[in-house]
């Protein structure tokens, strides 16, 4: 048997330089334009002067875009190389790139370029009206200097609450989504009607939840007065509660009520503040209905021959639930847990609109301090550190979500 | 999809119906005053429906020369009252500097953010108010002017002004915003409670002492609170100064809040908290302790001239009075809250905008501002333009010699946080008074020397 | 032994105590959904019943449910606020409305390009392109926001609408749903148009798109809804009263009006219930479109 030979390799000049090039300056361009220079009206206001800017503070960064867009360049040149000479393929491919444009050019200028600007700036101290200036890793470093400085702890002190956060909200909105979807999921009367009344909350926005959610939690709102008629029926009295002003933490008052105290420099030990949980509250109130669909949804695909088999083996409901429906329920839970993670380690609409960090720093979360320090809401503006603070988050959300799905996973593994 | 069409494209046309038939309307009645929030970029006294006042025929001649047609865009922040005194600033303006034309735009919220951003994109307006955020911003930078030049231009000094105001907008020793108001602190009190419990009216002679000794009969009796007070910064610096010391340094560079002045103004306060003659709002059940004295729920409390309007809309038929800011050991000293008004370095107009600056700031038009009840003169030879008797008395507090601005600098809002947060501490009983402020001063110590 | 009639007693017997079980138990069952349920409603019937009441009613404690009397002038006073410039509820309303339908819309047609793409097309680098999209979506908003602004301001976008159109022309989210949609279209009906020498764009436009109706209308309405409830964004980037959206109105209203629930909380109604009807109107898409999406994620 012959070996066939092999087309010969041709190269089409024209259409790989025309690519090649293109790329190439359509990169240079979006990185042109995200190139990290002094901002204000002297720069905004005139071409000129923008590009002086951008030759005095910018040319590492585009000289490292350049390199990247070359190699991206001769790739696709490459690329179109191969395919130049089957017409029904470079049909294909050619149209392909054609609807992918748009969002190509969309997210590599307000996604990728934009990442790559805040990275630069990480490690640049940068407040916008002046050059930034290169401190290496000095913000990164800043970030964790609570550990050894009490007075820096900002940051380290919004990973501690928004962990909190994550290790409260996430196994107990998975939880009630999961019991709420097995409660709606058998055929009754009106289970539309439940199904679109359970959704709502989810449905308006966080700004109107907040809202509501800070009113109900005046010292005079209607959770106190539902509390003190709830403590009215045992005859006891209620002390009304500023939900959304006490900083006493939940493990500080479990240990004060045992008669201990826990030190103010032990902060740390104090667990989440009522405020945060009341916070925590409001958020499970809004997102365990969109959690609770898809459990609905993936309920509705088991078979329901299974559970018939396992009624006439004399399986008890609960040992049906736990048995059958949570390991065929893995993979959605999977989801929903990475994405309620994803959520909340960055929560910061409600902090903005209802306590802005307080009382005492229990709600303040790395997103907040984040917009706080790059807009210089309590002091200079401090662009380097804010995006140093988000790559931080980033890894941190990355790590955690890396190690919940390989630890489902695993949990899979036995189906 | 089609249905999808329809009605969406039925709710654009409702929306645009109703956007032309709104009716350009009665704004809604503005907030009652609250207190003061953390940087001096507190709203001064509200004014009671200010009209805007009809110009006066042209009193005198325009502070400096200015370019010809110059057209300028001048934004700030503020309910409608104020925006009312503004406009008729510009009416007035007007008349005196025919060739300017000035675009009022008002930010009513996060103006700071908001002017930051534009400033960085470089479409911020002419001129615009100045206050410690904007001035930690722009000021290093030069994006707004240094007005000195105009300043003798139009043979106006910074002595001219209340000293403690200029404080803030000074760099270098030069001068980047004119102060526009002020506002400050004074005991405000109910006679009918002191009537009640059969105590002597305060006086202006009293110390806090005095107050102390009040609130303790007052709140004895079981029915109202003695002396309202918050974790507040703001309140508790006329504790420190009249005990002797501010929170920071003179030349700004070392924070203060460890020294024995600062301890026993804390330690006071601490007292009268642990003997209950002092209380914080919450715990009357207020939201602040403005609204504490129009409920009659306390009998004393420190606030400033916004308590005038507050109490005329909502608790009309409270009758109250207000004295001077009570005196300490060391002194009597008070806080002073202001904002400046600024010009844009890029502005293409700097000199109609520096006129501007410098007639809002001027005699001529801030005894028309007195005039309406809103705000404080700026200067010091007007005080007795103040109308209401109460007002007058809040505002003696701003003359004294050793009144301050509480400005540390660009981190003057996390250093005035630390102090809040330390009373917080005490208040909580989580830790006394050295403890507390040792943390204050450790966290003050650390936003001083940051940058 | 029991008889044949005994039997059949105890039969009925059993099945009558099962009955009365299942009765009790659905029962219970309807008992619990009634509750949740009204959990569920009561922040917005607490909400809407106080937007009647007078400002001192509606902090007043403890808390009456009805209103002494109707105040329904508060949502003509709240309605015909004019905060100046322009800034009115029916323009915010009209700008949050216009954001939303036009990222909508074009978030559709945008994505169904890009998925088509990734669905029917081969070629080389389709596959690395796509899992970089999905690579992009584990980016968080925090690292985006202030650069993202930056840019923003170089463009002199600030305040104009194309600072939130332009980035939300087209995301990975609609992508992936539209993906994984076209791809569970059997093919035979394009092979007959390939087949008639259709090209592909046309294929598109003629066969996948009109099929694609469910994931488009999931689409479409939840980059409606993420666009109407987007906050953070339009706060930083529109900025002059005639071009604010609902939910930063919303924020404004709530500084202006701080002690004055009564007011503030007409302003959420308004932001709240065009989306609630649309949703009630839409419900089954709405639903279905997150249980798609989930199963799919």
């Amino acid at each position: 048997m012959h070996a066939e030979p092999s087309k010969p390799k041709q190269f089409h000049a024209l259409p790989s330089i025309i690519t090649f090039v293109s790329i190439f300056v359509v990169l240079l361009l979006i990185a042109v334009l995200n190139a990290p220079t002094m901002g204000g009206p002297k720069v905004m206001n005139s071409i000129t002067v923008f590009f002086q800017e951008v030759k005095a503070t910018a040319l590492p960064f585009l000289a490292v875009i350049a390199v990247g867009a070359a190699v991206i360049g001769l790739v696709a040149a490459r690329m179109i190389n191969k395919v130049w000479g089957n017409t029904r393929l470079r049909r294909e491919t050619l149209t392909g790139f054609a609807f992918l444009a748009p969002y190509l050019l969309v997210t590599l200028t307000f996604t990728i370029g934009v990442v790559l600007f805040a990275f630069y700036i990480s490690f640049h101290n940068y407040d916008i009206f002046t050059r930034p200036t290169w401190v290496g890793l000095a913000n990164y470093a800043e970030a964790f200097k609570g550990f050894s400085d009490s007075t820096k702890r900002d940051f380290l002190q919004a990973l501690y609450n928004v962990l909190w956060y994550s290790i409260l909200v996430v196994p107990i909105q998975t939880f009630l989504a999961i019991q709420m979807a097995v409660l709606l999921n058998k055929p009754m009367k009106g289970k539309q009607i439940f199904r679109t009344i359970f959704y709502a909350p989810s449905v308006t926005s966080s700004v109107v939840i907040t809202l509501i959610f800070v009113w109900l939690y005046l010292k005079g709102g209607y959770i106190n007065a539902l509390f003190n008629s709830i403590w009215g029926l045992f005859g006891a009295k209620w002390t009304t509660v500023n939900w959304l002003g006490d900083p006493r933490g939940l493990i500080q008052m479990i240990v004060e009520a045992l008669g201990g105290k826990i030190p103010s420099t032990q902060w740390f030990f104090r667990g989440p503040s009522i405020a945060w949980m009341a916070i925590m509250v409001q958020n499970i109130f809004t997102t365990v209905p969109t959690f609770m669909i898809m459990f609905l949804a993936a309920l509705q695909d088991i078979n329901p021959a299974l559970y018939e088999a396992a009624s006439m083996e004399g399986a008890s409901p609960r040992e049906m639930h736990s048995k059958i429906t949570l390991p065929m329920l893995k993979p959605i839970i999977s989801l929903v847990v990475v994405l309620g993670t994803i959520g909340t380690l960055q929560v910061f609409d409600q902090v903005y609109l209802a306590t802005k960090g307080g009382p005492l720093k229990t709600s303040l979360t790395p997103v907040f301090l984040i917009y706080q320090e790059a807009l210089g809401i309590n002091g200079p503006i401090h662009m380097g550190y804010a995006s140093a603070l988000a790559f931080i988050l980033a890894v941190i959300i990355f790590i955690f979500t890396f190690i919940q799905r390989r630890g489902i996973e695993k949990g899979t593994e036995r189906y | 999809m089609k249905r999808t069409l329809t009605v969406v494209s039925l709710i654009l046309v409702l929306s645009m119906i109703l956007a032309a038939c709104a009716t350009p309307a009665a704004a809604p009645t503005a907030a009652p005053g609250v207190e003061p929030t953390k940087a001096p970029a507190v709203e001064p006294t509200k004014a009671p429906a200010a009209e805007p006042t009809k110009p006066e025929p042209a009193a005198g001649t325009c502070p400096i020369e200015v370019e010809p047609n110059a057209t300028i865009t001048f934004s700030g922040w503020g309910d409608e009252s104020e925006q009312a005194v503004y406009k008729a600033t510009i009416e007035r303006f007007k008349a005196v500097c025919p060739t300017v034309t000035v675009n009022y735009s008002p930010i009513p919220a996060d103006f700071q953010t908001k002017l930051k951003a534009q400033m960085a994109g470089g479409t911020a307006p002419d001129v615009f108010y100045v206050d410690d955020q904007l001035m930690t911003a722009f000021a290093p930078t030069e994006q707004i002017m240094a007005l000195d030049d105009f300043m003798a231009q139009a043979k106006v000094t910074r002595e001219d002004f209340i000293p403690a105001l200029m404080t803030i907008f000074t760099q270098n020793g030069k001068t980047y915003a004119l102060p526009k108001d002020w506002g400050t602190l004074g005991l405000v009190y109910l006679p009918e409670v002191f009537k009640e419990v059969g105590i002597a009216e305060p006086t202006d002679k009293w110390t806090w002492e005095d107050v102390r000794t009040a609130a303790k009969k007052i709140s004895e009796g079981g029915k109202y609170g003695g002396f309202c007070m918050g974790a507040d910064w703001a309140r508790f610096s006329p504790f420190a100064t009249s005990y002797g010391n501010a929170f920071v340094s003179k030349d700004l560079k070392t924070a203060t809040l460890d020294t024995p002045e600062v301890l026993a103004a804390a330690q006071f306060v601490a007292d009268m908290f642990k003997e209950k003659s002092l209380v914080r709002a919450a715990d009357v059940s207020a939201s602040w302790c403005g609204e504490a004295i129009g409920k009659k729920l306390v009998g004393m409390t420190t606030e400033g001239g916004w308590m005038v309007n507050t109490m005329k809309t909502t608790f009309a038929d409270v009758e109250w009075k207000a004295l001077p800011i009570p005196s300490g050991p060391k002194n009597q000293s008070d806080i002073i809250f202001t904002n400046g008004i600024g010009v844009n370095a890029s502005s293409k107009f700097p000199k109609a905008s520096a006129a501007f600056v410098i007639y809002a700031t001027g005699r001529d038009n801030q005894a028309e501002i007195v005039k309406t009840g809103f705000a404080y003169s700026t200067h010091p030879d007007q005080a007795d333009l103040i109308v209401d008797p109460n007002d007058k008395a809040i505002a003696q507090g701003g003359l004294l010699p050793d009144t301050i601005v509480a400005y540390w600098g660009p981190n003057t809002g996390k250093i005035n946080d630390a102090v809040s947060q330390a009373l917080d501490r005490i208040f909580l009983g989580d830790q006394d008074v050295a403890t507390a402020f040792k943390q204050a001063q450790a966290e003050a110590q650390t936003a001083l020397d940051s940058k | 032994m029991t008889t044949q009639a005994e039997a059949l007693d105890f039969g009925k017997q059993a099945n009558k105590e099962a009955r009365q079980k299942k009765t009790v138990s659905s029962l219970l069952r309807y008992l619990a959904l009634v509750l949740i349920g009204l959990v569920m409603l009561a922040p917005f019937i607490l909400a809407t019943v106080g937007t009647f009441k007078t400002d001192i009613e509606i902090i007043a404690f403890p808390p009456k449910f009805f209103p002494a009397t109707w105040h329904v002038e508060n949502w003509v006073k709240v309605w015909n606020t004019d905060i100046g410039q322009g800034g009115t509820f029916p323009r915010w309303l009209l700008n949050t409305g216009f954001l939303a339908v036009t990222v909508a819309f074009s978030q559709v047609i945008f994505g169904s390009m890009a998925a088509y793409a990734f669905a029917r097309l081969s070629f080389p680098g389709r596959d690395a392109i796509f899992n970089f999209m999905l690579g992009t979506m584990m980016i968080p908003g925090a690292v985006t926001l202030i650069p993202a602004y930056v840019l923003m301001t170089k463009l002199h976008l600030i305040n104009t609408y194309w600072s939130l159109i332009l980035p939300g022309l087209v995301g990975a989210g609609s992508i992936f749903i539209l993906t994984q949609f076209f791809k569970s279209i059997p093919k035979d009906m394009e092979e007959a148009a390939v087949i008639d020498g259709a090209s592909h764009l046309q294929t598109f436009r003629t066969i996948i798109l009109p099929l694609a109706r469910p994931a488009i209308l999931t689409v479409l309405i939840l980059q409606f809804q993420s666009m109407w409830n987007a906050f953070l964004q339009p706060l930083l980037y529109l900025n002059s009263p005639d071009k604010y959206v609902l939910n930063v109105a919303l924020s404004i209203f709530q500084q202006q009006y701080k002690a004055q629930w009564n007011y503030t909380l007409v302003g959420a109604m308004f932001n709240a219930i065009p989306v609630l009807i649309l949703f009630f109107i839409f419900s089954r898409y709405y639903i279905e479109g997150v249980a798609y999406a989930g199963i799919k994620g």
